[in-house]
């Protein structure tokens, strides 16, 4: 070990002596790479490529998002013919029912129980709609929510396939009879989910 | 030459050791409490003085203010009477400045569990105990410059120039960070509102640990190691380079507190910038520390003392490392908020405050008490039953905050988030807040063991008399040599420069934040809060929601798809105190407004596992039966109006009558929905702050 550097002034604070040797290297290096990072980062971040910048960046992931989905929904074939007709077809063709029943389970039976009785949102098992009783109007509430009602929009957490699933299984509760049901809301419906006046 | 003769007090470093030892014991039991309640919910015994967003607070201030001040201030008049070779200036004084103290300690002890809190992080203690921690840190400094004062060393070692930074940084900083203007004896807002009094507490926050839990400690550190090692310091230049550039930089660091939030970006990058900037002055202390044991490692086989001093400073380098790599932006995105931070924080606290100040008391008390320690064996257990529940902690809440905010930040292949429902989120971590919770228990087991070895020390012992000392007076003979040396031997000076060089940082941010409009832009469509509203949000901050809940959605997309639209500055304008949070154990709430029905909330605070199956949150269902406090309705809407919130005369005139309305709307809907007579219940006032909650930009 190299010897210590001494400090001129020699002299002990209550016993407590102090070499005086350079200041380590590596260390020195530390420092300087920080401070001069550092300096050049301003004008790297906020002035050449502002576009990194936290909001920009979101908006810029925004916009190619929504670009991405007009491109993709004109791509599409145009959506023709009788929707709720597809629907009842799919509805009837089963194998929606266990999908459903979990996505039900896992975010739906906290607000409408998980018999479908109702608790804090209304009851599927009677035949009284708030919203229309169609198929095609389960899955628009689902999908689009009631935000003055405090009914949550799915769409940003459930994907397509899975409100389908799901609104299969809503409509299915319709007849059965729950252990505690909450009084009907809205009005009375068809069969087929139209309001009977 | 005449030699004074003189006797130091040591009967005030054996109160402040004993305090420590005890508050110590206190403060980590609490920490323990808590670790259990995130694993297994229940454990808050339904009580409400006992729910985590209520300990949480006590925990933090007991293990900062009580254990890590009270060992400071041990150290710090056992270092600094024999580095000045003077008695503390005043006997009084000092008796002043213990007990005061543990006044503070014992009245947060008592408010806190109550639920009197200002919400703003270590700086919870509401207005009266401010004034009085202020009033005690005067006293405090009185004492400890008239003892400079009344030196027979001319020149202030190192540990001094630690202490001086400490003392008068911990004042400016209490002393801005809690301008509040009361509104009852138990209550008071915070003069600043949203961004502003953000960037004020985390200019406060961090530097709490800056120069609370660093400065201090490294005086600490620059006495008792040497001492314990019987070495020399490494490198006097280094120790002038790197206490200079520690108290310039540490100050402007506060915003790494606030990546991604609503703070304007200049002042973000400033605060990850100055953190980076920090690696190097903070590892010159380390780098000074640990090469005083050169050439005697081998020392550290026998002896706990300098284990406990040697893995301190190990701690601090790691923490003092990590610290600046969470302050980069692209890392902060995915550490904030997590556990990963509390990893961190343990670190920090557990390793560098927690061993130093250990390896200090198993070193004092021997030379306190006259008697050698009952057992070195059980020294060396605490340090390993320490170290092992530090690395369990730590490497627990390291898996569990990167398990989390990687979970947050997933997205599939679609575009839609892999873990949509928070509780999962949650749920997957529960099993690493049990592995932590036995690695505190671990920790404070430890600490219990000292406690044992050192009643067993000194059983039957009775306390020696003050040390007895001599040094020749003060001589102002002609000061010679470099600027630097000659600093050292005028403490008014060398306490101007230090002064000046904290102020820096402090005023470039802040004053611009508070002067220039343009930083905090505006939004017409956001309005004060109602007076019921505002009730409901002093409710939301006596149960300390903001320990477990964020307001702030950052700009990321992980957030917006979660949560909503992120949080814009403007929106909190009228915010005093801003309620950001720092930590999501809960989902975010800024846009949980007019998300659910009243009917919801009622149900969800009730009993959060009505609604989530998982929660972990405590029910509230005290809220459900307590009466709204409207008492003082008036005086909460007038204090704000003084704020400079836009309340006009007649909202604060009918304040009452405008929250009983609102009270009665929501009690209406409420009883539709089949829950009758709740108008006058807290719950109310709190559904009514959490429906107004970031509504105000979609109208």
């Amino acid at each position: 070990m190299a010897e210590d550097k001494k400090l001129l002034h020699q002299h002990d604070f209550d016993g407590i002596e102090e070499n005086d040797n350079e200041l380590p290297r590596w260390w020195l290096g530390i420092f300087w790479v920080t401070i001069i990072f550092s300096i050049l980062y301003v004008p790297y971040y906020h002035f050449m490529y502002p576009e990194k910048l936290p909001e920009n960046a979101l908006m810029a992931t925004m916009a190619a998002e929504a670009e991405a989905a007009k491109v993709e929904a004109e791509a599409a074939p145009e959506k023709t013919g009788d929707i709720e007709a597809e629907l009842k077809t799919a509805f009837a063709a089963g194998g929606w029912e266990e999908a459903g029943k979990q996505t039900f389970n896992t975010y739906c039976a906290a607000c409408h129980g998980p018999d479908g009785g109702g608790l804090i949102g209304p009851n599927f098992t009677d035949d009284f709609y708030i919203h229309g009783g169609k198929l095609g109007d389960i899955v628009r509430v689902t999908t689009e929510g009631v935000p003055d009602k405090g009914m949550v929009p799915w769409k940003t957490t459930l994907k397509p396939n899975q409100i389908h699933e799901v609104s299969f299984y809503i409509r299915s509760l319709r007849g059965t009879t729950p252990a505690t049901p909450k009084d009907p809301q809205g009005q009375k419906v068809d069969e087929d989910g139209n309001f009977v006046d | 030459m005449t030699v004074e003769r003189f006797r130091y007090d040591d009967d005030i470093v054996r109160k402040f050791v004993w305090a420590t030892v005890i508050w110590g014991m206190v403060g980590m039991l609490v920490g323990v409490i808590i670790a259990l309640q995130l694993a297994y919910w229940k454990a808050n015994l339904g009580i409400p003085y006992l729910t985590f967003g209520r300990l949480r607070p006590l925990h933090t201030n007991a293990v900062i203010f009580a254990f890590a001040g009270n060992s400071i201030f041990a150290g710090m008049y056992y270092a600094s009477q024999r580095l000045l070779k003077a008695r503390m200036y005043s006997d009084v004084l000092s008796r002043i400045h213990f007990w005061g103290w543990q006044l503070i300690i014992v009245s947060a002890a008592i408010t806190l569990p109550l639920g009197m809190t200002t919400s703003k992080e270590y700086a919870e203690l509401e207005w009266p105990i401010d004034l009085a921690i202020t009033l005690v840190w005067v006293i405090m400094a009185i004492n400890y410059f008239g003892t400079i004062m009344k030196r027979r060393e001319r020149h202030l070692y190192v540990a001094i120039w630690f202490f001086i930074a400490s003392i008068v940084t911990v004042a400016v900083l209490h002393i801005f960070n809690s301008l509040e203007l009361p509104v009852s004896m138990t209550k008071s807002y915070s003069v600043y509102a949203g961004v502003q009094d953000a960037l004020v507490q985390w200019w406060y926050g961090h530097n709490a640990v800056a120069f609370f839990l660093t400065t201090p400690f490294l005086g600490l550190m620059y006495y008792f190691m040497p001492k314990a090692a019987n070495g020399p310091i490494y490198s006097y230049r280094l120790s002038i380079i790197h206490f200079w550039s520690l108290i310039f930089l540490y100050i402007w660091a506060g915003p790494h507190h606030l990546l991604y939030t609503s703070l304007p970006d200049w002042a973000q990058t400033m605060g990850m910038l100055f953190s980076l900037m920090l690696i190097a002055p903070s590892w010159g202390g380390m780098i000074n520390g640990l090469l005083t044991l050169r050439g005697g490692w081998h020392k550290l086989r026998e002896d706990p003392i300098l284990k406990f001093m040697v893995v301190a400073i190990t701690f601090y380098g790691m923490s003092t490392f990590e610290g600046p790599m969470l302050s980069i932006k692209s890392l902060n995105k995915l550490s904030h908020y997590t556990d990963w931070i509390i990893s961190h924080v343990h670190g920090g606290a557990l390793g560098w405050n927690g061993f130093l100040t250990y390896g200090m008391i198993y070193w004092l008390i021997p030379r306190l008490y006259g008697r050698e320690l009952y057992s070195k064996k059980l020294a060396t257990a605490h340090f390993w039953m320490g170290l092992l529940g530090i690395l369990i902690y730590m490497l627990a809440m390291y898996i569990s905050g990167l398990t989390q905010g990687l979970m947050w930040l997933d997205f599939d292949k679609d575009g839609y988030l892999v873990y949509p429902n928070f509780v999962e989120t949650v749920a997957a971590i529960i099993p690493f807040y049990w592995i932590r919770f036995l690695g505190g228990l671990l920790y404070l087991s430890g600490a219990l063991v000292m406690f044992y070895n050192v009643m067993k020390t000194i059983s039957g012992v009775k306390a020696p008399a003050d040390t007895e000392a001599e040094a020749t007076p003060f001589r102002p003979t002609e000061l010679k040599g470099a600027f630097h040396y000659r600093l050292e031997a005028k403490p008014v000076l060398f306490t101007v420069l230090t002064t000046v060089a904290i102020l820096i940082g402090g005023i470039v941010e802040t004053i611009p934040m508070i002067a220039i409009e343009s930083n905090v832009p505006s939004i017409a469509s956001v309005k004060p809060y109602t007076p019921l509203e505002l009730v409901g949000r002093d409710i939301y901050i006596r149960e300390g929601c903001n320990n477990c809940h964020s307001q702030m959605i950052r700009p990321l997309r992980a957030e917006t798809e979660r949560y909503g639209e992120y949080s814009k500055s403007g929106e909190f304008v009228y915010d005093h105190p801003f309620l950001w949070g720092s930590k999501r154990t809960g989902p975010d709430l800024h846009r949980i407004g007019g998300k659910y029905p009243n009917l919801w909330h009622l149900r969800h605070m009730e009993d959060p596992r009505a609604i989530v199956n998982d929660s972990i949150m405590p029910a509230y269902d005290w809220l459900l039966r307590d009466k709204t406090n409207l008492r003082d309705v008036k005086a909460k809407v007038r204090a704000m109006s003084r704020l400079g919130v836009p309340y006009d005369k007649e909202t604060i005139e009918n304040a009452k009558a405008l929250a009983e309305a609102q009270a009665r709307e929501i009690g209406q809907n409420l009883a539709e929905s089949g829950v009758a007579d709740m108008d006058d219940k807290e719950i109310t006032a709190l559904i009514a702050y959490l429906q107004r909650l970031g509504t105000d930009i979609k109208k």
